[in-house]
């Protein structure tokens, strides 16, 4: 008797163990194989990787022999951070860094050093030490105005729109004050003055198609999400069309157009949308809501994809971003709570539009209006327009 | 200076978007509990294709056939820097099996490795360095696991070695580990040893008119043994449990003084009875202290939740059975002796004399902090 039970309560000790474990583990520890065929292809290396293979290698054997070499480590690096940015794969910037290392804990390395270091800092949402390493460069090279526009983006993305607008300022007089306006635009959009943000960025249009083809594109987006958040949804289809039709897999894009979509109620859409992206945490996070909104077969799968990236990175030791894992608790856990707590987090840290509607939104569900408040009172501050915003503050007031 | 604005401002829209996966990290797998160790070792393809390079004929695809033709290289590349070993012992792997498999942020070579080393080692030490020359963010992600559980742990550049106690984990190992400890504590602290037999040499003895008279029988003196080992248990339970949960918290010199104090005065009170208490009063009294002096033990290992609640258990039942065992050892030696003028003057008052001596030379040095004997 006395046996039987102790060995039955170290089955159920073992088990809770072995569940504990394998509840994190096993999204990470899959089944490996032996592939059916030599011709099989394993893995695809990004387009930039490959066309510039014979450069990077040059620098990496330059790099061994000479580590602090700073002209090539920027040269490589930059190469790094460029395939990060367009695969979207962060080992690229984790590579960069490591040609940055010499420098990297350096007051004043190399301007063009400082530079890449910041957007490493940048990538990884570390805003402050990146506001810093700009604001070094700055005041060594008041001029630069890549560096203002940089700096100007991190201030707007944590919500100092004042600052962003100062660091903006001096970009006015120069000779090509293009740069004024994209370092302008964006924050107008979200300063009250939405139509004025708007027509400046389309005025740009036919000077960027001939002169700077890729900035269609990214105004494009930004012109889909003025006439969006100002209600005009016949003009944010147009602008989000004309935007697909010139690039169908820019992954920012693909994100704003399927939340534009689902807010129309258009989930099916978006899941045809979307369903070759799906590698994109955040394209998955907008595939997974769509299919569960529409009762696709799809949606346990993705669901339970997207847990498990999050339970990868937490794995490591990482926190996945916020902004996700908020709308992944609300709109897939439906834990309001949990959500609220998520997007409050991440609102410390960031506060775009996205950023601040999954605060509103949480605490509307969680019929928190105490947690709002302070979104609210940042919206209003700003006179930011925001439609569906509004709808979520008139119901969180009158909760 | 166009083209660095353009580059530019293609970064500042997708400055917050990109998040797309995780950074680059490789799962060790080690498996234990079988006749030998063995690892299996996951490193993505976009990783090896930049230490050792895969992509044989530059068309920016890895396949099955190109990266078989890499295999030693893989295999000794990536050896290079790991070094595991069990039990102090240094485990050289070899590569069993080159597979393939898929995480989320793509294709991995699987390297299964046969180590060669015992699969029942107790301690592994896991030495790891991949890639953090190449990417300081890159993390060692270890899977320790045998038949009935598992662990996992984080390797980074800043802490590259991990140690694995296999044992840990498994509250029944836990149990015993720490019941075992519990015995040692009380054969090598030797101050609970000599304040366990201070208290213990005037039990088979009854003292009558000022003279010391062998008991009559031995069960009633056994009866009293117990009572004094049960007290002192008790007390040292009470306190014990009291400090490693947190709720009292003691200078560790001040808890060795007193210990030392405890042994000073039950010795001095052998030789000359003047406490006005019988002895299991005595014990639990100076029980309550010998707690906090167990309990340090405990509370350098940080432990936490069950596993603190079964480790307590475990070095309380332990201490006891280190007791029991002194009492069925010399109590009835004891109790043999104690009618002769050998056990009333060598061994209660010398034995007392020689515990008296030692406590007050460890009051001393614990008090003013001077090693004399150093124990």
């Amino acid at each position: 008797m006395g046996g039987h039970r102790r060995k039955s309560l170290q089955v159920v000790i073992k088990l809770f163990f072995v569940m504990l474990s394998l509840g994190i583990s096993l999204a990470a520890f899959a089944e490996p194989y032996i592939p059916a065929s030599d011709d099989d292809v394993l893995e695809t290396l990004p387009r930039g990787l490959v066309a510039d293979q014979s450069i990077v290698t040059a620098l990496r054997q330059r790099l061994d022999e000479q580590p602090k070499d700073a002209a090539s480590a920027a040269i490589l690096a930059k190469q790094y951070l460029q395939l990060g940015n367009s695969t979207g794969d962060p080992r690229y910037w984790g590579y960069a860094q490591s040609v940055l290392q010499p420098w990297w804990e350096l007051k004043k390395p190399p301007t063009n050093i400082l530079y890449l270091r910041a957007k490493l800092h940048e990538k990884r949402h570390a805003y402050d030490p990146a506001v810093a390493d700009y604001q070094t460069l700055l005041s060594a090279q008041p001029g630069n105005a890549q560096a203002r526009l940089d700096l100007s983006n991190v201030y707007r993305v944590q919500g100092h729109y004042e600052k962003a607008q100062q660091a903006c300022a001096p970009l006015a007089n120069s000779a090509a004050d293009k740069n004024f306006q994209i370092c302008r635009d964006p924050l107008l959009a979200l300063t009250g003055k939405a139509d004025q943000a708007y027509d400046s960025l389309r005025n740009m249009l036919p000077w960027a198609r001939s002169h700077a083809p890729a900035l269609v594109v990214s105004n494009r987006i930004l012109m889909a999400e003025i006439a969006t958040a100002l209600g005009d949804t016949d003009l944010a289809r147009w602008d989000y069309f004309a935007g697909m039709v010139l690039v169908p897999d820019d992954l920012y894009l693909l994100r704003a157009y399927a939340d534009f979509m689902l807010d129309q109620g258009e989930a099916e859409q978006v899941l045809s949308v979307l369903k070759d992206h799906t590698q994109d945490n955040g394209i998955l996070l907008r595939a997974a809501i769509a299919a569960d909104i529409a009762g696709d077969k799809r949606a346990a799968q993705y669901k339970q994809e997207l847990q498990s990236r999050f339970d990868e990175i937490r794995l490591r030791g990482d926190t996945p971003h916020g902004r996700y894992e908020a709308r992944f608790e609300l709109e897939l856990k439906h834990n309001p709570e949990k959500a609220l707590q998520l997007a409050r987090a991440n609102w410390a840290l960031q506060k775009e539009p996205r950023d601040t509607r999954n605060l509103l939104e949480a605490a509307l569900a969680a019929k928190d209006p105490d947690a709002a408040a302070p979104a609210i009172e940042f919206l209003r501050q700003n006179q930011t327009q925001d439609v569906a915003m509004q709808r979520l503050i008139e119901q969180i007031e009158a909760l | 200076m166009l083209q660095r604005i353009i580059f530019g401002f293609l970064l500042l829209v997708t400055a917050s978007a990109a998040n797309a996966h995780k950074p680059s990290d490789s799962y060790l797998t080690i498996t234990g509990g079988e006749p030998q160790l063995r690892a299996q070792w996951d490193i993505a393809l976009k990783d090896l294709e930049m230490l050792v390079g895969l992509d044989a004929n530059h068309n920016g695809e890895i396949t099955w056939g190109e990266l078989k033709s890499r295999r030693s290289d893989v295999t000794q590349h990536a050896l290079a820097y790991l070094k595991i070993s069990a039990d102090g012992q240094s485990c050289p792997a070899s590569l069993n099996e080159l597979l393939v498999d898929q995480h989320s942020d793509g294709a991995y070579a699987v390297l299964d490795l046969a180590l060669d080393c015992p699969g029942d080692a107790g301690k592994l030490v896991i030495k790891y360095s991949l890639l953090f020359d190449r990417d300081p963010t890159h993390r060692g992600l270890v899977l320790y696991r045998d038949a009935g559980k598992s662990s996992t742990h984080i390797i980074k550049p800043d802490d590259r070695e991990l140690t694995i106690y296999t044992n840990e984990g498994s509250l029944w190992a836990t149990l015993k580990d720490f019941v075992i400890d519990g015995v040692w504590h009380i054969w090598n602290g030797f101050d609970h040893l000599l304040f366990l037999l201070t208290l213990m040499l005037p039990a088979v003895l009854l003292r009558r008119n000022g003279r010391w008279q062998p008991v009559p029988r031995f069960r009633p003196a056994l009866i009293d043994i117990f009572k004094i080992v049960t007290a002192f248990t008790i007390a040292h339970s009470i306190t014990l449990w009291l400090a490693v949960l947190g709720f009292i918290a003691l200078p560790t010199r001040l808890v060795e003084s007193l210990i030392a104090v405890s042994i000073l005065v039950t010795a001095l009170n052998n030789l000359r009875p003047v406490l006005p208490l019988s002895l299991w009063m005595v014990a639990f009294a100076f029980g309550l202290i010998h707690g906090f002096g167990f309990a340090s033990v405990l509370m350098d290992l940080g432990l936490t939740g069950s596993a603190l609640a079964v480790s307590l258990f475990g070095f309380n039942v332990g201490v006891e059975l280190g007791q029991m065992a002194v009492v069925a050892l010399l109590f009835p030696m004891a109790y043999m002796l104690r009618d002769t003028p050998f056990y009333r003057w060598v061994i209660l008052r010398g034995g007392s004399l020689v515990a008296a001596v030692l406590a007050a030379l460890w009051l001393y040095e614990r008090a003013f902090n001077h090693v004399i004997i150093g124990f």
